[in-house]
């Protein structure tokens, strides 16, 4: 690995900072630790970065331990192409998968034999004389403890052992007490004379069905992460850059900010950054959903991960290759999945206490059979107690919400819905009502050219916007690109002004073709002493609180045009919301527009009016939200996350639509990337979904325990069979957890 | 021959200039061009009386600064 500055910056998380004295004391925290070359924490963020010169193993720990005792709480980010490594690397996967098909088949090796003998024993010695099957019992035992030691059952009774002494509870130890049992029992039978106390076989097939068990279940959990290393295979790895005036290919994390970066037809796009030169038709569907691919020229700025479907063109990098959207999406993925539900918690909790009581059971059956059974009694109760610790199965309760999360946050992130964590999914899949910010969210947030407004001054609709966009052509105020934009849309040639002066938040003037012209306010007209036809202002005092606004234009002194501008209603915004409707879900709206203007546009959306708040301002919009939230449960809010970021964080959940640029929004629980108000329904679907799973799946973890433990300790159950049923309820729940996205695709197209 | 004053937003140091200056230097049909920080502006000069001033225009805007405004300066 080359040791640049930065493959040696460590990202953290830093939590409960309130202002900059903070800040300073987390810093001083951090560099205070041997091996810190500079620190530097951001308060807005809640995030550090370390650079760090020498790296000892507990370094993070140390790291982290610095900030909490300083006061704070911190945790570790992964670095992005790190991730992304480990997403995509399925060697690792497969390396795993290769170790335990060789356990399998070695368990099996020696296991069968073992199984073997118990059936040919009475044959080659009959009359079932146990002092005569000595040798043979001699032979199942040596065979068990080979397989006891070997590849196969090793890591098992090691892992159990390990954790006797550590005095903490895993399925290793039940396995391994159980296995341990069974073959002192074996032993003391075979000299004792006592052939109802041997179990070797039992241990033996124990073991084998465990590594059958593990096996199919790495395999399994190898499918159920292919959503996301499909998406982290989308990273390149690497890139043809310009270095010293040469074209070059170097790996991904060697580009830096401002290289020169070519795109080439078929190629996955390395880097955020913008185009200089050519143009090329994007596929950005990993990013925005959308599936036609985009034409992208001079000035455009293209994201990580999407795909050059034709053309050819040159970059310049915005960041580092591991700053791109790419990498902060798949960084949003890992969070979601570390995160943890309220079911899982529980679960967990049931978990921590699992495996003492599964052990006081099993000693409780034992000396119960003992006690109070017949002569058999204690063999009896030695078998019952083996299947009992066997039987139990702590695994498909920890497996159960993790595997439904995981696949949960592949399927969401395949149609650009991004979680900040499992908790927010879960929230989400039991919300009521949702309330959507207008702007940004059912409309597009741009302002788009609505209606020209012609006065009596010898020039057409057509050259008055001609002449508008020839000065506002260097605009890069939304209202002068709308402008811009609809002359483009009429075709016509938009001219380059001789001059122009523009001044923030007022106007601008400018020369084009002879004209002398001003666009703003009326107050920037009067101000560049041109006489403003009173009648021809139509709702300009709207403009600091409406979607709709209007601009005046003024051509060679005169008044000359009113330019209507508004923020169009996204066409999919009706189907969105009656999608959401017929997941039995309330929308409300909330708006800056004037009533009469937000009812109209409700009344379009199929927003009853009382659900409709117009006129509000950034204060009453966390009012209105901070009310329906105490008035009722599971509110969801839906916003741009500019505008509304202090609401968002008031709802239950915040959603908030993110541009390609800014995948994570910070105030929001569920950042959404696309631009269509259908990934709230699809999110909401995917949420229910996923909490009905791991519902289920919890509730099969602990049905099954509840059922099978009773079943083993009556001695119903023998314990071979025991251990097939212990296996078959882990690899239940994993099977369930990869029904999810087949479970989201037939939701969806119910609500379509 | 043509001279113009462009005015520029989002100058902060020298950093700013020399980036402003090397785009302006690479757009071809710029013949001089001088930035100054101050006075938030830079003077161009292009080859040909026909000033592609779109070319120079977009050139700034490409390393992240806005235009306010362009006018010729009489020589």
């Amino acid at each position: 690995m080359p040791s640049n500055s930065h493959d040696n910056a460590v990202q953290l998380r830093i939590m409960g900072m309130t202002c900059g004295a903070c800040v300073q004391r987390v810093e001083k925290a951090l560099k205070s630790i041997d091996g810190v070359r500079d620190a530097s924490v951001n308060l807005m963020a809640e995030s550090g970065t370390v650079q760090v010169s020498d790296g000892a193993p507990d370094f993070k720990t140390r790291l982290l331990e610095s900030v909490r005792n300083a006061g704070y709480d911190a945790e570790v980010l992964p670095a992005g192409r790190q991730l992304i490594a480990e997403w995509t690397d399925d060697s690792k996967l497969r390396e795993s998968l290769r170790r335990h098909r060789q356990a399998l088949i070695q368990a099996l090796g020696l296991a069968l034999p073992i199984l073997g003998l118990e059936y040919l024993l009475p044959i080659f010695w009959p009359g079932n004389d146990p002092a005569a099957q000595l040798p043979g019992r001699l032979l199942q035992l040596i065979l068990l403890i080979m397989l006891m030691v070997s590849p196969a059952g090793g890591p098992i009774i090691v892992g159990g052992l390990r954790a006797l002494w550590h005095r903490t509870g895993n399925m290793d130890l039940l396995i391994t007490v159980g296995v341990l049992s069974a073959t002192i029992g074996g032993l003391v039978g075979s000299f004792m004379t006592e052939p109802k106390l041997i179990h070797f076989h039992a241990a033996a097939m124990i073991l084998a069905i465990v590594c059958i068990g593990r096996y199919l279940e790495t395999k399994m959990r190898g499918k159920a992460t292919g959503a996301i290393s499909a998406l982290a295979k989308r990273a390149p790895k690497q890139a043809d850059v310009k270095r010293d005036g040469k074209w070059q290919t170097v790996p991904v994390d060697k580009i830096q900010r401002d290289d020169e970066v070519q795109l080439v037809e078929g190629a996955t796009v390395p880097v955020d950054g913008t185009i200089v030169d050519g143009s090329v038709e994007l596929d950005e569907q990993i990013l925005t959903g959308e599936s036609m691919p985009v034409l992208r020229d001079i000035g455009s700025n293209v994201q990580a991960g999407t795909t050059v479907v034709s053309g050819r063109a040159v970059i310049r990098a915005a960041g580092d290759g591991s700053q791109g959207t790419l990498d902060r999406m798949l960084a949003l993925i890992q969070a979601a999945q570390q995160g943890r539900t309220r079911m899982q918690r529980l679960a967990d909790q049931v978990a921590g206490i699992f495996v003492a009581v599964i052990v006081a059971i099993a000693i409780i059956t034992f000396i119960s059979w003992g006690l109070f059974g017949d002569a058999n009694g204690w063999a009896m109760g030695t078998r019952a107690a083996i299947a009992v610790l066997v039987v139990a199965c702590p695994c498909a309760l920890g497996l159960a919400t993790p595997t439904v999360t995981l696949a949960a946050s592949g399927v969401a992130a395949q149609r650009g819905i991004l979680p900040r964590d499992a908790a927010a999914l879960e929230t989400l899949g039991r919300i009521k009502t949702v309330v959507w910010d207008k702007t940004g969210t059912l409309t597009a947030g741009t302002p788009q050219v609505d209606a020209i407004h012609v006065l009596n001054s010898g020039f057409d609709e057509d050259e008055v916007l001609r002449l508008a966009a020839g000065a506002e052509r260097f605009s890069a105020h939304p209202i002068g690109k709308a402008i811009v934009r609809a002359a483009q849309q009429r075709e016509l040639e938009v001219p380059t002004p001789a001059s122009f002066d523009s001044t923030i938040g007022r106007g601008l003037t400018a020369d084009v073709d002879g004209h002398h012209v001003v666009i703003g306010s009326p107050i920037w007209l009067e101000e560049n002493d041109v006489k403003v036809e009173i009648g021809a202002v139509t709702n300009n005092r709207d403009i600091a609180t409406a979607g709709m606004s209007s601009i005046l234009l003024a051509i060679d002194g005169a008044h000359a045009a009113t330019i209507e501008l508004s923020d169009a209603l996204r066409p999919s915004a009706a189907a969105a919301l009656a999608r959401l409707k017929q997941c039995h879900i309330k929308a409300c709206m909330l708006t800056g527009d004037a009533k009469a203007t937000a009812h109209a546009v409700a009344g379009e959306l199929g927003i009853a009016t009382e659900h409709v708040e117009a006129e509000a301002t950034p204060q009453r919009k966390i009012e209105y939200i901070d009310a329906m939230v105490k008035r009722s449960s599971g509110v969801a809010m839906v916003g741009d996350g500019i505008n509304d970021a202090a609401a968002l964080t008031r709802a239950d959940v915040g959603i908030a639509f993110a541009t390609g640029a800014d995948v994570a929004v910070e105030a929001a629980d569920i950042s959404l990337i696309g631009s269509t108000p259908h990934l709230v329904a699809d999110a909401v679907v995917i949420a229910r979904a996923t909490t009905r799973l791991i519902r289920q799946n919890l509730g099969w973890a602990f049905g099954y325990n509840i059922v099978a433990i009773p079943l083993a300790a009556t001695g119903t159950l023998p314990p071979a069979l025991a251990a097939a049923a212990m296996m078959f309820s882990s690899i239940a729940v994993v099977l369930n957890a990869m029904r999810l996205p087949r479970l989201v695709d037939r939701r969806l197209e119910r609500i379509d | 021959m043509a001279t113009y004053q462009i005015s520029i937003d989002g100058m902060h140091c020298e950093n700013c200039v020399e980036k402003i200056q090397t785009a302006l230097n690479a757009t071809s049909s710029v013949s001089d061009c001088r930035v100054s920080l101050p006075d938030h502006r830079a003077v161009v000069t292009f080859e040909n009386d026909q000033p592609d001033l779109a070319a120079a225009v977009e050139a700034i805007q490409r390393q992240g600064f806005s235009v306010k405004g362009y006018a010729a300066v009489a020589s």
